[in-house]
C-alpha cells in the first residue's frame, strides 16, 4: 500500500513539475511572440510612414532618387508577408486580409505614382522655363494668357488641388493651333499636366492617406484585446499556481508543525517512560533500575537497606491495601528521617525493602543514622481505616562493594537474631563464605546425587533392659571425595535445590534393601516435606509391598509443623496396616508435641536429645524425661532416647526407665553391607 | 543584403538624385561559380548554341550590339537586350517589370521560345549530362541539379557584374573632378528634367514611365499595358540603366537608335517635347560618358 502511495505522490509530482514546465512554456512563448507580432505591426507601419514620407518628398524636390521608394515598397511588401505568416484568430485575420488588400492597392499605386510624379513635375518645370520663351511675344493677349495659365498650373501644384486647374482646356486652344512651335509645346505640357494633375493628387492622397495606418490600428487595438485574454489566462493560471505553492507551503508547514508536536509528545513520552522505568510505581521512590545505575556514580557510597519487620504479616492480615498504604507511608518516613544535607537518594528494593544511598562527603555516624530512622518509624504510627499500627524495620548498612548484596547478607544475619535491628556489613563477619560454602556444598550434593553417594549409616537402637538390639535408625550419609559427612548440612540446600525428595529416595530404597538383605528392622526419618510429597508416600507403599517382611518404623521429623493431622493419620493407618510404627522424633523441645500426641495415632516417641545430653547434670532436664516418660508409659507410648554419649547418662536413662536408647556410647552409625550385622556391642 | 548599401549611400550623397555603385557587392562565391559556367554554357539551349552571354555580351557592357537578339535556331527576339552588368541595381527586370528579381528574369530567355527554348525535362538531362554541375549542385545545394537551384546560381553570379569606378561616381565621391564640359552636361542633364526618370544608383532602372510622353512613340511593344491591361500604362516601360550607355547600344527598347546622339536627341523630343541644340546634346553626351566605368571598356 505505502508503495502504491508513494508510486503515486511520485507520478503527482512528476505531473505537476510537468505542468510548470509546459506552464512556463506556453508563457514565455505567449510573450515571445506577442513580442515579435508587436514589433512587426511597427515595423510595418514604419515603412507605411517612411513610403508616405518619400512620397512626399518626391512629390516636393525636384531632384528625387526613386531608388529608396523602391526599397521602401519591397520591404513593406516583405513585412507584410512575414505578418502574413503568424496564425491568428479569424477576426484578427479577416482584419489582417483588410490590411493586406489596402497595402497591396498602396503599392500598386506607388506605381502610377511614380510614373505621374515625373510627367508632372517634369511638365510644371518646362511651363515655368517656357515663360521665358514665351514672353517675348508681342501679343499681348496671349501674353497674359500664358502668365495666367502659368500662374493657374503653379498655384494648383503648389496648392496640390486639381480644382484650381478648372477652366484651363478651352483656352488651350488657341495655343495649340498656334504656329509658334514653343506656344504649341507649351500647351502640350500644360495639356499633360492638366491631364495627370488630378490623378497625381488622387494617387498622393491615396497613398498618403491614413487608411493603411487605421486599419493597422484596428488589428493592434484586435491584437491587444486578444493579448490581454491570453495574459488574463496567464494570470490565471499564475494566481492557481501562486494559491497552489501557498497551500503546498500551508501543508508542508501544517506538517511540520504536527511532526514537531508529535516529536514533542515522543520526547515526553520517552521522558516519562524513562522516569518511569527508574521509579516505583507506589511509593514513587526510585527503583531497583534507577539504583542499579545511581551506584556507579557514587565514588564514597554509604548505603542503607531498610527492611519493614514482618511485612508479609499485614498483607496477610489487614489485606492489600493496608500494605500498599503502608509501604507508601513507610516511604515518607524514612525520607524524613534522613537528614537532607545528606543528598541522599531514596529507593524501593524489593517488595518491602528500601535502599537510602548517600555520596559520603563527610563521615557519616552509622548507628545515629539507622537509629533515627527506628526513631522516627517508632514517632510515627501508620492509619489506615481505623486500624493504627507502628512499623518496626530492620537497617542493614555497607561501604563496601557490591552494596546491595552485602546488605542483602548484613540483613539476613539481622534477621537470623530477634535482638538485633541494626548491623554494619563488616568483612570479618564472613558472609560471604557462607555463600561461598553454599556453592560449595550444592556442588558436592548435586554430584553426591548423581552418582548415587548417598549413603545410609545404620546406628543401633537397644532395648535398655535386654540389651538387646531392636533396631538401626538410618542416618544419611554424603559421600564425596572419599569423605564421609553427614546429610544434616546439606539439607537447607537441598531444600533450595529441590533435592530432597531425592536425598529421601535414595535413602529409603537403599535402606530397605541393606535391611532385607540383612534382615533387619529399620527406623526412618521422616520430614514433612515427604508427608506432603504425593510420589514420596507412593514409592513408600511400592518399598512396603516389594519388602512384605520388613520391619519398618518411621519418625516423624519438624513435628512443629504439623497442621493436617488427617493426612498423617492415614499414613500412620498405611503404617499400621503393613505392621509398621509411626513415632515422633525430637519430642519435648516444641510446645506442640503433647497436641500431636492427642491427635495422631502415636506408637513412639523419642525424646529430645537436648534433654538428654543434660540429664546427667541437670536437675530439671531429669525431671521433665522422667515426666514425660510417665506420661507415655500411661499411654502406652514406646519411649526412645537419643545422643547418649556417656555411661552416666545411659545410667540415667536406666533410671528413668526409658524403652529403649541410642547414642555414641551404645553404638556409632556404621554403613552395612550384606550379611553384615552387629550383634550388640 | 545590398539593399542596406544602397540605403545608406544615397544619404552620403543626399543632394544629388544620382550615387555611385559600392565598390563591394557581397555574394556567395561557389554559387556565384557555377553561376558562372551557367552564364556561359550554351548547352542549356536547346540547339546548344545560346547561351546566356550570347545576347548579354561582355563586350559591350553585357548587352546585346544587335538590335533584337537571335535566339536559337535563329529565332529572332522581339525587344532589345538590356545590360547584364549592374541589374542587379534595378528594381525590376525587363523592359516592362514583368520580373522581380534576377532569379525570375533568368528563367524568362530559358523557357522562351524564341530564346533558349528549354523546357524543364530537357533543361535537367543538360544539367545531368555534366559531372561538373552534378558534383558542384550536390557540394552547393546539397542535392542534385534542379531550375531552383540553378536559377540561384545565376543570379548570384550575375549579383558580381556591377562596374563601380565609373568617373562621375569618383566625382560624386569627390575623387575626380569633371570637366566643364561633363558638369554643364550633367546640370543640364538636371534642368531638362532627365533626372525625373534616370535617378539613382542605376541611373535609372527604378521607376516605370512612358516612353513617349509629350509626343508619342511609334513603336510600342512589351510595355507595361501588356502586364497590366491599364490603358494608362500604355507605352510605359521601366526606365533603363544609363550607365556605360556608351557601350550598350543600340539604344532604346526596340534598339532602333544606333547613336548616343540620335538617343539623347529623340529622348528630348518624344519625352521633353524640346528640340537639343547640338551644344546642349554634346554636352549631355560627354556627362553620359562619364558614367562608363573604365574597367568596362576594357
Amino acid at each position: 500500500m505505502k508503495r502504491i502511495g508513494y508510486l503515486f505522490l511520485a507520478l503527482l509530482g512528476s505531473g505537476i513539475i510537468a505542468a510548470l514546465v509546459l506552464f512556463q512554456h506556453y508563457a514565455s512563448s505567449l510573450f515571445s511572440k506577442r513580442e515579435h507580432i508587436l514589433n512587426q505591426l511597427h515595423r510595418l507601419q514604419y515603412y507605411d510612414n517612411e513610403i508616405d514620407y518619400e512620397v512626399l518628398k518626391s512629390s516636393f524636390y525636384l531632384y528625387y532618387n526613386y531608388d529608396r521608394l523602391d526599397q521602401l515598397s519591397a520591404s513593406y511588401t516583405k513585412e507584410l508577408q512575414k505578418m502574413l505568416a503568424y496564425q491568428f484568430t479569424p477576426k484578427i485575420r479577416k482584419a489582417l486580409q483588410e490590411y493586406e488588400k489596402a497595402a497591396m492597392r498602396k503599392i500598386v499605386a506607388l506605381e502610377k505614382f511614380q510614373y505621374l510624379n515625373s510627367s508632372v513635375k517634369n511638365s510644371s518645370t518646362y511651363i515655368i522655363k517656357m515663360l521665358s520663351s514665351t514672353t517675348q511675344l508681342k501679343d499681348h493677349a496671349k501674353e497674359k494668357l500664358i502668365l495666367d495659365l502659368a500662374a493657374q498650373i503653379l498655384l494648383a501644384k503648389n496648392a496640390l488641388d486639381p480644382l484650381l486647374i478648372e477652366g484651363i482646356k478651352p483656352k488651350l486652344k488657341t495655343l495649340q493651333s498656334s504656329s509658334d512651335r514653343h506656344l504649341r509645346l507649351f500647351a502640350t505640357h500644360i495639356s499633360i499636366f492638366v491631364n495627370y494633375f488630378p490623378s497625381y493628387v488622387q494617387m498622393i492622397d491615396k497613398i498618403t492617406s491614413k487608411s493603411t495606418s487605421h486599419l493597422l490600428k484596428k488589428i493592434h487595438t484586435l491584437l491587444l484585446f486578444r493579448f490581454a485574454n491570453e495574459v488574463q489566462n496567464i494570470k490565471s493560471i499564475f494566481i492557481a499556481i501562486v494559491i497552489f505553492y501557498l497551500i503546498s507551503l500551508g501543508l508542508i508547514a501544517f506538517f511540520i508543525i504536527r511532526l514537531d508536536r508529535e516529536n514533542r509528545l515522543l520526547n515526553d513520552l520517552r521522558r516519562h517512560l524513562d522516569r518511569q522505568a527508574i521509579t516505583d510505581d507506589l511509593t514513587k521512590l526510585r527503583n531497583r533500575r534507577a539504583f542499579k545505575k545511581d551506584r556507579n556514580k557514587i565514588k564514597n557510597p554509604f548505603f542503607a537497606l531498610v527492611d519493614i519487620n514482618g511485612f508479609k504479616h499485614y498483607n496477610d492480615f489487614y489485606g492489600g491495601a493496608m500494605g500498599d498504604h503502608i509501604l507508601r507511608q513507610s516511604a515518607e518516613i524514612i525520607k524524613k528521617s534522613v537528614d537532607p544535607g545528606y543528598n541522599a537518594s531514596f529507593y524501593r528494593l524489593g517488595a518491602d525493602e528500601f535502599g537510602i544511598l548517600i555520596e559520603e562527603k563527610k563521615p557519616i555516624d552509622t548507628r545515629g543514622f539507622a537509629k533515627k530512622i527506628e526513631k522516627t518509624f517508632k514517632k510515627t504510627p501508620i492509619i489506615f481505616k481505623g486500624i493504627e499500627t507502628t512499623i518496626s524495620v530492620s537497617i542493614a548498612v555497607t561501604r563496601k562493594r557490591p552494596l546491595l548484596e552485602f546488605a542483602d547478607l548484613t540483613m539476613k544475619l539481622i534477621k537470623t537474631n530477634r535482638n538485633i535491628s541494626f548491623m554494619e556489613y563488616d568483612d570479618s563477619l564472613h558472609l560471604l563464605d557462607q555463600i561461598k560454602s553454599n556453592i560449595h556444598k550444592s556442588k558436592i550434593l548435586l554430584k553426591a546425587i548423581e552418582q548415587n553417594q548417598i549413603t545410609p549409616y545404620f546406628q543401633g537402637i537397644y532395648d535398655t533392659k535386654t540389651n538387646r538390639l531392636v533396631k538401626y535408625e538410618v542416618l544419611a550419609r554424603i559421600e564425596h571425595n572419599g569423605k564421609i559427612e553427614s546429610i544434616f548440612s546439606y539439607l537447607p540446600i537441598a531444600k533450595e535445590l529441590g533435592l530432597y525428595k531425592e536425598i529421601s529416595r535414595q535413602i529409603f530404597t537403599k535402606s530397605f534393601k541393606i535391611a532385607h538383605e540383612n534382615s533387619i528392622a529399620i527406623s526412618l526419618n521422616l520430614s514433612m516435606q515427604d508427608i506432603e510429597n504425593k510420589e514420596f508416600l507412593e514409592l513408600l507403599e511400592q518399598l512396603l509391598k516389594s519388602y512384605p517382611d520388613m520391619k519398618l518404623s518411621l519418625e516423624i521429623l519438624e513435628s512443629e509443623m504439623v497442621q493436617d493431622y488427617n493426612k498423617i493419620n492415614d499414613l500412620i493407618a498405611k503404617i499400621h496396616h503393613f505392621g509398621g510404627k509411626v513415632g515422633l522424633d525430637d519430642f519435648g523441645s516444641g510446645y506442640s508435641n503433647f497436641m500431636h500426641i492427642f491427635n495422631l495415632d502415636i506408637d513412639f516417641i523419642k525424646i529430645d536429645g537436648s534433654l538428654i545430653k543434660e540429664l546427667s547434670t541437670n536437675k530439671t532436664a531429669y525431671l521433665i524425661v522422667q515426666k514425660i516418660v510417665s506420661i507415655a508409659k500411661e499411654l502406652g507410648i514406646e519411649t526412645i532416647a537419643e545422643f547418649v554419649s556417656s555411661k552416666e547418662i545411659y545410667e540415667s536413662v536406666k533410671e528413668i526407665e526409658i524403652d529403649l536408647v541410642q547414642g555414641f556410647y551404645l553404638h556409632e552409625p556404621e554403613p552395612l553391607q550384606d550379611d553384615q550385622a552387629a550383634d550388640g556391642s | 543584403m545590398h539593399w542596406i548599401i544602397l540605403i545608406l549611400a544615397p544619404l552620403l550623397f543626399a543632394k544629388e538624385p544620382i550615387v555611385p555603385i559600392p565598390a563591394k557587392v557581397p555574394y556567395d562565391t561557389k554559387k556565384a561559380a557555377l553561376g558562372k559556367a551557367l552564364f556561359f554554357d550554351p548547352n542549356l539551349s536547346r540547339d546548344r548554341s545560346v547561351s546566356c552571354a550570347s545576347c548579354h555580351d561582355f563586350k559591350h557592357a553585357g548587352a546585346d550590339p544587335r538590335s533584337v537578339s537571335i535566339g536559337v535556331f535563329g529565332r529572332k527576339g522581339l525587344l532589345n537586350s538590356p545590360p547584364v552588368f549592374n541589374a542587379v541595381f534595378n528594381f525590376r527586370q525587363f523592359w516592362n517589370g514583368r520580373a522581380k528579381n534576377l532569379k525570375e528574369q533568368a528563367k524568362g530567355p530559358l523557357f522562351s521560345s524564341i530564346e533558349m527554348d528549354m523546357d524543364e525535362e530537357l533543361l535537367l538531362q543538360r544539367l545531368n549530362e555534366n559531372d561538373f554541375y552534378k558534383k558542384s549542385f550536390s557540394k552547393i545545394y546539397k542535392r542534385n541539379p534542379n531550375i531552383e537551384d540553378l536559377l540561384d546560381a545565376i543570379a548570384e553570379y550575375e549579383k558580381t557584374l556591377v562596374t563601380p569606378g565609373a568617373k562621375f561616381d569618383r566625382f560624386l565621391q569627390g575623387k575626380a573632378n569633371l570637366t566643364p564640359k561633363e558638369l554643364a552636361g550633367y546640370l543640364l542633364f538636371k534642368k531638362l528634367g532627365c533626372t525625373t526618370c534616370h535617378n539613382g544608383i542605376n541611373v535609372g532602372g527604378n521607376s516605370f514611365q512612358k516612353m513617349g510622353l509629350i509626343h508619342p512613340y511609334p513603336n510600342i511593344i512589351g510595355d507595361r499595358y501588356e502586364i497590366t491591361k491599364d490603358p494608362m500604362d500604355k507605352g510605359v516601360y521601366k526606365v533603363p540603366s544609363l550607365r556605360n550607355i556608351t557601350l550598350t547600344a543600340p539604344y532604346f527598347h526596340d534598339g532602333s537608335v544606333k547613336t548616343l546622339k540620335e538617343a539623347i536627341k529623340k529622348m528630348g523630343y518624344y519625352n521633353l517635347g524640346i528640340k537639343l541644340t547640338d551644344d546642349e546634346v554634346e554636352k549631355l553626351e560627354a556627362f553620359l560618358k562619364t558614367l562608363t566605368a573604365p574597367a568596362v571598356e576594357q
